[in-house]
């Protein structure tokens, strides 16, 4: 029995952390479509529509939050958000969860931490 | 341009001729340095712009390798172990070329600190594998200090622990950047990198610098601090102050006898930071030191060294604290020096500068101060001290408002209350005293007009706390009367005392005379039952002011009073119907305001003593009052007795006697119970006095004192009154059981009633109850002389509330107005004067009053009850 595989989509604007990512959650059974920045993201989510978004915060173009945003109000997608912050950026993730994220995880990033949460908020769904 | 032409023609010969030649030789040189400059730079940067591709490009191909290297496991596929195989080799090839190895040390520092958990540390074994670090090695002995320095920190962030021995050599380099940067790697890399670090660090350590390596430190894990301690003896200063922070931080308490000895240091920084330790753990041991070095010390030092005296010194540090806020200059350390006076012992040292003085708070002042008349102050002082040749000094003083003279008179109740409360000598009450107590009774009857179950409570707090409703009240009052009240009557003629008995006297005015008897006992009467007998006063329950009958200003008739006009007390109206609606009360009161209108007011006397009809008592006692002459005679009871009661008599031979003369019937004599009564019943107080005395309690004397004065008539007289024949016969058989003395004048009076039944029912309860209170009498003679030694001085103290109660007698009435009642004659007992009366007698007389007014008040509800209901 072969089982779809969960489409998501990481935004990092770090290349090498993004590909470090992407190989885990590749591993980790996921069908990962990189953005490495703002842009890309609402490019690709035009004509697709992930099961998950994981995404860093500051990127290029448009913000972590203005993602969130992008999706909650004007998508109206209620695909779980996960957001990757730096490490004493409270302000920004408080705003994101106002904005509707669900989740988020501080850097440096573990990715076998990145990894349960994904499977944990998509078990919520 | 005239000028700069004239200028260039002037300089032209002046100026040096160049070789054209030469000038463009020099052009073409600028020009040829000026392109190789932009070829230069533009080969740089694409040389430059060419790498950092080339780098991201070899990144982006080494990326997906690391990331299998760091997540590779080794329960996967065959083809996926391939592939992991197929990368190594693949790597090693790519590890052959220094370029390749610089872009995956650059990947690897770059993921170290994006990743953490597990894949960190598989980052720092693949560096090791990979033999990276090698190349670090290699660097560490370049001669350029930017390539060990960057050697350094590679090591270090990939947490290369083979490397500490290399770079601890560098602890001591005589470069900053490498010498900081070893130290970090130090500290970080093992655990023990501290203690090397503390052991062998020459140079000096900045601040900062010690903040990174408490940052280290902190952040290594199970790190396990040595005894710090160790090194508050180093030679290095900055490794002792490290030292002395991580001994703070780490709180290693072991160091006590360093830390005083380091407060002896000549570094202030050591200083502050051994006194801060000491004060982190309270080493009172200390403080001897502390203090010992104060005075050499600096102010920053200063300060921190007050401070812990505050935190650990106890009230013995005051004195060095107070010697420091004098002799210390610096405006900060006598600041601090307060400061801790203040910790140790809070509110010792308090505000001095820019506060303004007042004088301290004093409640009884503020009330004086809050009443508009300026004499009050004297009048209450004239009264305490109250000398007899002051009398009528005191007299003549310029009236007060109402509202003076109760906050003067309560304030002397008040005072006299609190000496008996302290118990303290009581003190000898004057004949001015009373006189003015009797006023307050009277202004004090104002106060309480009407009663439900309301007692007195004359403290100068509870006046000051109903003060408003008062002067609302009497405002009130005497704006209605303004309003309303067509007639106006001066009373100012009733001051004089002859004026007064003359008008009195007058047969024309007997009528009203009696009256104001009447109703003087009325009031007082019910005053008395209102009155709580031991239970003490009920503050809050004090009695509007709008019971008063006469109350206005008046207009202005008699200008030789001129002063007076201006108090209201002295210019007063009335209006019978705010005063009472039955007219038979009101045309009554107004005859009498029409004769004391009348009456002569050459010698005005205090207005509370006239302004009311009822307060003729008043004054009259204070006609009759006997004279103290002598301190030794008002500390001697049976001196003091005897002049006052040969007083009496004097005094009641020149009133009584012409009274008498005019008077023949028994209602009448009701009048000449005003004058002689109260003195009579003033010695009846003294005996009560002593038996409140005996029992130690004040309240129970004043009330007893208040039983007295109020029963001077019986009481079944109201019930005679207004009761049938049959009832009168029952009420007989109560006269026998409850009867006393006074009741026996009462009975005589029966001899004249309509029904023969009641006539001869009289005669014989009259024989019973004189022979049954004969006997009595007889018991009690003996315990007379125990408690006569009390009587004396409970005297001064019964007079000030007997003269307050002495004046009014009253009884409630209808369902409108408590006192609105038939106002009728009650029987006078004036032939009991008797100035040989003996102290057994009063007591006798005292006693059974006593329980006769603890009757009456149980059944006084019962009574209201029964008026109410007609």
């Amino acid at each position: 029995m072969i089982l779809e595989k969960k489409h998501l989509l990481l935004a990092e604007d770090d290349e090498l952390l993004a590909s470090l990512l992407n190989y885990r959650l590749e591993k980790g059974g996921y069908k990962v479509h990189l953005a490495y920045d703002g842009r890309e993201v609402k490019e690709f989510l035009k004509e697709h529509t992930p099961d998950i978004i994981v995404s860093d915060i500051m990127m290029p173009y448009f913000s972590g939050i203005e993602i969130v945003d992008h999706v909650r109000n004007e998508l109206n997608l209620q695909i779980p958000v996960i957001i990757i912050s730096s490490a004493g950026n409270e302000e920004n993730v408080l705003n994101a969860f106002e904005m509707g994220a669900n989740d988020f995880i501080s850097k440096p990033v573990s990715p076998s931490e990145l990894l349960v949460r994904v499977g944990r908020e998509l078990a919520k769904m | 341009m005239g000028i700069l032409k004239f200028t260039y023609l002037l300089l032209l010969p002046l100026v040096p001729k160049i070789d054209a030649d030469l000038l463009w030789e020099l052009t073409q040189i600028f020009s040829g340095l000026g392109i190789i400059y932009l070829v230069i730079a533009f080969v740089f940067r694409n040389r430059i712009l060419h790498k950092n591709k080339a780098v991201r490009q070899r990144k982006k191909e080494l990326g997906p390798m690391i990331s299998n290297f760091l997540f590779y496991e080794d329960d996967v596929s065959l083809q996926e172990k391939y592939n992991h195989v197929q990368l190594k080799l693949d790597i090693r090839e790519l590890l052959k070329d220094n370029f390749n190895r610089k872009v995956l040390v650059e990947i690897l520092l770059d993921l170290q600190k994006d990743i953490s958990g597990d894949a960190r540390f598989r980052l720092f074994s693949l560096y090791k594998d990979l033999g990276l670090h090698l190349d670090a090695f290699q660097k560490l002995k370049s001669w350029r200090w930017e390539i060990i320095s960057q050697a350094i920190l590679e090591l270090t962030q990939l947490q290369v622990e083979e490397s500490y021995g290399f770079i601890k050599k560098f602890i001591n380099h005589r470069k900053g950047v490498i010498r900081k940067q070893a130290q970090m790697a130090t500290v970080s890399l093992k655990h023990e990198g501290i203690v090397y670090f503390l052991d062998t660090c020459k140079y000096r350590i900045s601040e900062w610098q010690q903040l990174k390596l408490l940052n280290e430190i902190r952040n290594l894990e199970d790190f396990q601090p040595p005894r710090f301690k160790a090194w508050l003896t180093a030679k290095n200063k900055d490794v002792v102050l490290f030292s002395l922070r991580l001994i703070k931080y780490y709180k290693q308490n072991d160091a006590n006898s360093s830390l005083i000895q380091l407060v002896k240091h000549n570094n202030d920084q050591i200083k502050i930071e051994a006194i801060n330790c000491i004060k982190e753990f309270v080493v009172f041991e200390a403080l001897d030191t502390l203090k010992t070095v104060f005075w050499k010390c600096s102010p920053s030092v200063k300060l921190v060294l007050l401070d812990t005296v505050a935190s650990l010194g106890e009230d013995n540090e005051i004195p060095f604290l107070k010697m420091v806020e004098n002799k210390e200059n610096n405006f900060m350390v006598k600041s601090k020096a307060l400061s801790a006076i203040n910790t140790i012992s809070p509110e010792t040292v308090l505000p001095t500068h820019g506060i303004d003085a007042y004088p301290d708070y004093d409640a009884s002042q503020e009330v004086l101060d809050e009443i508009p008349a300026p004499n009050s102050k004297e009048i209450t002082e004239e009264i305490v001290k109250s000398p007899v040749a002051e009398e009528e000094n005191v007299q003549k003083e310029k009236p007060l408002s109402i509202e003076e003279q109760i906050i003067g008179f309560t304030k002397d109740i008040a005072t006299d209350w609190q000496v008996k409360k302290e118990g303290q000598q009581l003190i000898n009450d004057t004949d001015i005293n009373k006189t003015v107590r009797s006023e307050v009774g009277a202004q004090q009857e104002l106060l309480f007009p009407e009663s439900e179950e309301v007692g007195f409570n004359l403290s100068e707090e509870n006046i000051m706390e109903h003060r408003e409703e008062i002067e609302f009240d009497s405002d009130d009052i005497f704006e209605a009367l303004r309003k309303n009240e067509p007639q106006q009557t001066d009373l100012t003629d009733l001051n004089s005392e002859e004026a007064y008995w003359e008008a009195v006297l007058d047969p024309e005015y007997i009528d009203e005379s009696i009256f104001e008897v009447c109703f003087m006992e009325e009031l007082d009467e019910i005053l008395s039952i209102t009155a709580p007998p031991k239970q003490g006063w009920a503050p809050d329950e004090i009695l509007p002011l709008d019971f008063l009958p006469i109350i206005a200003q008046d207009n202005e008739e008699n200008t030789s009073v001129q002063t007076r006009i201006t108090d209201p007390l002295w210019n007063i109206e009335v209006n019978e119907e705010v005063v009472h609606q039955d007219e038979l009360f009101a045309e009554e009161l107004q005859r009498i305001l029409n004769r004391i209108k009348k009456a002569d007011d050459a010698e005005q006397q205090d207005l509370t003593d006239d302004f009311i009809p009822f307060v003729i008592d008043a004054e009259a006692d204070k006609t009759i009052r006997p004279i103290a002459q002598s301190e030794e005679e008002l500390q001697s009871p049976e001196v003091n007795e005897d002049v006052q009661t040969q007083a009496i008599e004097e005094e009641l031979e020149e009133i009584i006697l012409p009274w008498e003369n005019n008077q023949s019937s028994t209602e009448d004599k009701a009048d000449q119970l005003s004058l002689p009564d109260i003195d009579l019943e003033y010695e009846e107080v003294v005996s009560a006095a002593s038996i409140g005395a005996s029992a130690n309690d004040e309240q129970e004397a004043l009330f007893e004192l208040n039983a007295v004065l109020e029963d001077r008539v019986s009481i079944f007289n109201e019930l005679f009154r207004t009761c049938d024949a049959e009832s009168k016969l029952i009420l007989l058989d109560e006269i026998l059981a409850v009867g006393d003395e006074r009741d026996l004048k009462f009975l005589d009076t029966l001899s004249n009633d309509e029904d023969q039944r009641v006539r001869r029912k009289a005669l014989a309860i009259a024989e019973k109850l004189e022979e049954y209170l004969n006997s009595i009498s007889d018991n009690k003679q003996e315990n007379s002389s125990q408690k006569s030694d009390h009587k004396t001085t409970i005297e001064g103290q019964m007079n000030a509330q007997g003269d307050l109660d002495s004046d009014l007698d009253l009884e409630g009435g209808s369902t409108e107005d408590i006192f609105d009642i038939d106002f009728q004659l009650d029987t006078a007992v004036s032939d009991e004067v008797d100035s040989d009366a003996s102290v057994q007698k009063e007591e006798e007389l005292t006693s059974s009053v006593s329980n006769n007014i603890l009757d009456e008040i149980l059944s006084f509800p019962a009574k209201l009850m029964d008026k109410l209901n007609g």
